[in-house]
């Protein structure tokens, strides 16, 4: 699993930078860790866009969202 | 609350946002402008005498509102936090160059939007700055632009904006500070104080909710083909279209509008600087607002650059004149930015482009590394 740290990022560098691994690793699970909840949906919406399975955990104030 | 993160939820958003926008027209904002963050904010200024311009100083309850809305939805869905430290002096700058670009043009994106929506076209052809702007901050994000990581502060540091901004509105309102308000010109139209409060209270939760950003509208659109943020942009320019053809104020032309000029280089290079800079801050000045609201210091530092750059820009001549029509007394007025204006946006340009080229990180900001995968389920 490759996990994408993008925790206190500008918007939208979770998202872009998400994107990234996501086309350089298609076949990866790519867990994204964010920290606030526009991000969030923006990777969330990133992943559904892609037809992949999304799922999102809350620990603490962080996200993380794990796409398959 | 989830619907709003739908697209049908973004574009009910945009239609509610929409309808309030109509409202504040309806209720007596000057034309044109019923909400504008840059020349509100530039009325606050006014208003606390930080520029002494008296056609434009009026403490616009609208800033105050938007920015406590976001605080509260944020407070009550727990979405509040209190970060800072990505580069606050980088975003001052980009909060001041925004506002120097937005007074040139003479309207922020979303005043852009609403003067687009009564046919005012000098802002359709601003749009074209607007566009590129974003286009060009999209392509410094690409190259690895980053302002870095704002980290977790004290919980009340979010706070202090939100607190001093409804302070200093006790303080005008009930007249225990004596701030100018204008007699005559854009700062004298204003709707009733407690509806513009209420409004831009809902207006601030709403955008607070749906991410709403004129920058993120294009600025997606030219990273990834992604459309969606400008589904509640569209929104409230459908529902401003018709209010504005209902209530006769729709013209379509390039002079006569009210509030503007036809120096197109200028409309262009003005909304350009903003665009860019808005999509290397995260956000447009409106988005600023809300982010500060949040709890964001960087954005209340970045909405201190826009307070200042309003200052500046009327102190030091650099906004841009409406056009005005000649008068049996007075000739016509062609508006837009005197030369030091003209100057003050071009060097506003280059640094841009500095501040771009210089915050590209070799070394992507993020960290990205193989972890075991702890979400596959045993065979």
């Amino acid at each position: 699993m490759i996990q994408v740290d993008a925790r206190g990022l500008s918007c939208p560098e979770p998202l872009l930078r998400t994107k990234e691994v996501l086309d350089e690793y298609p076949n990866e699970v790519v867990q994204t860790i964010v920290s606030d909840v526009n991000a969030r949906e923006n990777v969330k919406n990133l992943g559904l866009r892609r037809r992949k399975d999304v799922e999102v955990k809350q620990e603490g104030q962080d996200f993380y969202i794990t796409i398959k | 609350m989830d619907f709003f993160y739908k697209r049908s939820g973004l574009i009910v958003a945009g239609l509610i946002f929409g309808v309030l926008t109509a409202v504040l027209a309806f209720a007596g904002n000057p034309a044109n402008m019923a909400i504008c963050a840059a020349c509100f904010i530039r009325d606050v200024a006014g208003s606390l005498k930080l520029h002494s311009a008296e056609p434009v100083q009026y403490f616009r309850p609208e800033i105050v509102g938007m920015v406590v809305g976001a605080f509260l939805i944020a407070i009550a869905t727990k979405e509040y936090r209190s970060t800072a430290g990505s580069s606050p002096m980088v975003r001052f700058a980009l909060g001041f160059i925004m506002m120097i670009g937005a007074l040139v043009f003479l309207g922020c994106p979303l005043r852009m939007v609403i003067r687009m929506a009564a046919g005012d076209l000098n802002a359709w052809i601003g749009l074209i700055g607007f566009v590129l702007g974003t286009g060009t901050g999209a392509f410094f994000l690409n190259k690895g632009f980053s302002l870095g990581r704002e980290y977790d502060t004290g919980k009340a540091a979010g706070a202090v904006l939100t607190v001093v901004l409804t302070l200093l509105f006790i303080l005008a309102i009930s007249g225990l500070i004596a701030v100018a308000a204008s007699e005559k010109g854009p700062g004298s139209m204003h709707a009733p104080w407690i509806l513009a409060l209420v409004v831009a209270i809902v207006i601030g939760a709403l955008a607070q909710k749906t991410r709403l950003c004129f920058a993120s509208g294009f600025r997606n659109a030219w990273l990834m083909r992604d459309f969606t943020m400008l589904l509640p942009i569209a929104g409230i320019f459908v529902i401003m279209l018709v209010y504005n053809i209902a209530t006769g104020n729709f013209h379509l032309s390039t002079a006569g509008q009210p509030i503007a000029h036809s120096q197109q280089l200028w409309n262009i290079l003005g909304l350009y600087a903003v665009g860019f800079a808005a999509v290397l801050a995260g956000g447009c000045p409106l988005r600023q607002m809300i982010m500060a609201g949040r709890g964001s210091s960087d954005a209340a530092v970045t909405f201190l650059g826009l307070l200042v750059g309003a200052a500046f820009a009327h102190n030091f001549g650099w906004a841009g004149a409406a056009a005005a029509a000649a008068t049996d007394t007075t000739p016509a007025v062609a508006g837009g930015p005197a030369l030091a204006g003209q100057v003050a946006l071009v060097v506003c340009i280059v640094v841009l482009f500095i501040i771009a080229g210089v915050n590209i990180q070799k070394k992507k900001a993020v960290v990205v590394k193989q972890v075991p995968d702890t979400t596959a389920s045993e065979a």
